[in-house]
């Protein structure tokens, strides 16, 4: 390695760190410095977790602001029918082949995955099915989200005790758990997971529903069957060689709302080492706001079980809030 | 339709973004406002050529506009960002290829890393420390973390260079 390209790595790699910047007076290699900062885009891209999350939420962020901006659309389709300029038709008939030739599974999933985003604060009760030799074999808890990425998991530790449970989640900025010490710890992803998440499922690698409805269209054959209740379910099977993934996973939701009613993760074989994980299920029991917090750890430190437990809503028998019949 | 093909984007649009803006912070406010100035502009799209480099001409623009804001340099310089953007486009790859298949190269390349330079990416990247904690937890210090990150960067533009997957050297 030159002194130019060492020189170009520590500029590089101050810059990284957000210490200087670089000005067009730098005496260095603009293509080495071009190329190691694609490298390290490159990094953040593959390696890690909270990229790929943060770009889903600036995505969904974005088509929610394009969607707010009605006006447009409508003076478009005018300009459209008055004028249709040729770039424009070209345009519109190419979208229309491109949409016929995806396959109307994946084209309702696309809908989904481009609704799922704003299906507001929910709350899924979960049970996590293992396999006979664990005792108990029954775990639930109780799965609360909002429609940016935001969760929080209640569950009992694999011995089944329900007075000692653990709480984790991810708030606005970043993961993190409280032990069933009472201790609170934050940090990436997998060192959360990694420590906790698996021991508590019982090693199995626990799947966000926002997460797991996002790889949907590249990484499972879907199919779908129509509910005479007025739901849509999912039937979605791994192709792709994912270490972990769930090699099943079903999802129903309201056909109008395409609000996620229930959804099921499968492992054949089951995963886990010690008290292996055969399913997850998460069915909705409620829709409404949580409290200003409620995906911060501070929410949860000193409250009782009591206390954490949300109002009981009336019953509401729309097809949106029943959880799917199985 | 517009959400479809901004789909197929999104991850070359982020790293582009990534690799030129400096403060991180901005990466997902510029992201959302390229995305909206596309839809936009979506008329004046020429078809007939990629989506990608027209993307990132908006990306660049944002950030240049997000620049001016600050008052202060945000942005790599003109010439630097020309040869990242030589370099996505060769990731962009011919029509229809996913960035995925682009960069499978970039594991075989990550195989290759020497075990300090695998665990320096694995504390920083993979496991998002800052420098100053990957180097607690690694027991070395500071300066050690930021040559190890710096050497794992360097081994892996090399090797994407030599495969064909960045712009190659003089």
């Amino acid at each position: 390695m030159t002194t130019e390209n060492i020189q170009t790595d520590v500029m590089v790699d101050a810059l990284l760190a957000g210490e200087t910047v670089l000005d067009a007076e730098t005496q260095l290699d603009p293509k080495r410095a071009a190329g190691l900062l694609v490298v390290h885009a490159l990094l953040l891209r593959q390696e890690a977790p909270g990229d790929a999350l943060a770009m889903e939420r600036s995505l969904a962020g974005a088509l929610t602001r394009i969607r707010a901006e009605p006006s447009r659309t409508a003076g478009r389709s005018v300009v459209l029918r008055r004028v249709m300029p040729l770039a424009a038709a070209i345009l519109l008939v190419a979208s229309v082949a491109l949409w016929w030739n995806i396959s109307a599974e994946h084209r309702a999933v696309a809908e989904v995955t481009s609704t799922h985003t704003k299906q507001g604060p929910r709350r899924y009760q979960l049970v996590v099915q293992r396999t006979p030799a664990a005792v108990p074999a029954t775990l639930t808890g109780t799965y609360d989200v909002n429609g940016y990425g935001q969760f929080v998991v209640r569950l009992p530790l694999p011995t089944g005790d329900e007075n000692n449970r653990v709480v984790y989640g991810r708030g606005e900025t970043d993961w993190w758990i409280i032990t069933p010490a009472g201790v609170l710890e934050r940090g990436p992803a997998n060192d959360i997971i990694l420590k906790w998440v698996r021991a508590v499922a019982g090693d199995a690698p626990f799947p966000s529903i926002d997460e797991t409805l996002s790889r949907l269209e590249e990484d499972y054959d879907v199919s779908i069957e129509v509910l005479p209740d007025g739901g849509d379910r999912y039937h979605a099977v791994l192709t792709a060689a994912i270490p972990g993934a769930a090699t099943a996973f079903e999802l129903t939701i309201n056909r109008e709302s395409r609000r996620v009613r229930s959804v099921r993760w499968v492992w054949d074989p089951p995963v886990g080492s010690i008290a292996a994980v055969v399913s997850v299920a998460g069915n909705l029991i409620e829709r409404r706001p949580f409290p200003d917090g409620w995906f911060e750890p501070e929410a949860h430190m000193s409250a009782s079980e009591d206390e954490l437990a949300l109002p009981v809503s009336p019953p509401d028998s729309s097809p949106a809030l029943r959880p799917a019949s199985r | 339709m517009f959400e479809i093909l901004i789909r197929q984007q999104t991850d070359a649009l982020r790293t582009f973004i990534r690799a030129i803006a400096f403060d991180k912070d901005l990466v997902d406010d510029v992201f959302q406002d390229t995305i909206v100035a596309a839809w936009k502009q979506i008329d004046a799209f020429d078809r007939t050529r990629p989506i990608g480099p027209w993307l990132r001409g908006i990306a660049r623009n944002c950030l240049l506009g997000a620049s001016r804001q600050k008052r202060r340099a945000i942005v790599s310089d003109e010439v630097v960002t020309n040869h990242v953007e030589k370099n996505m486009s060769i990731l962009d790859g011919d029509a229809g290829e996913a960035l995925n298949e682009r960069t499978e190269a970039m594991r075989t390349c990550m195989e290759r890393l020497g075990e300090e330079e695998r665990e320096a990416v694995d504390l920083c990247y993979k496991r998002e420390m800052r420098a100053n904690r990957a180097a607690e937890v690694a027991h070395v210090s500071h300066d050690a973390m930021r040559k190890r990150l710096q050497r794992a960067r360097a081994s892996l533009y090399e090797c994407l260079q030599r495969r064909g997957i960045l712009e190659a050297g003089e």
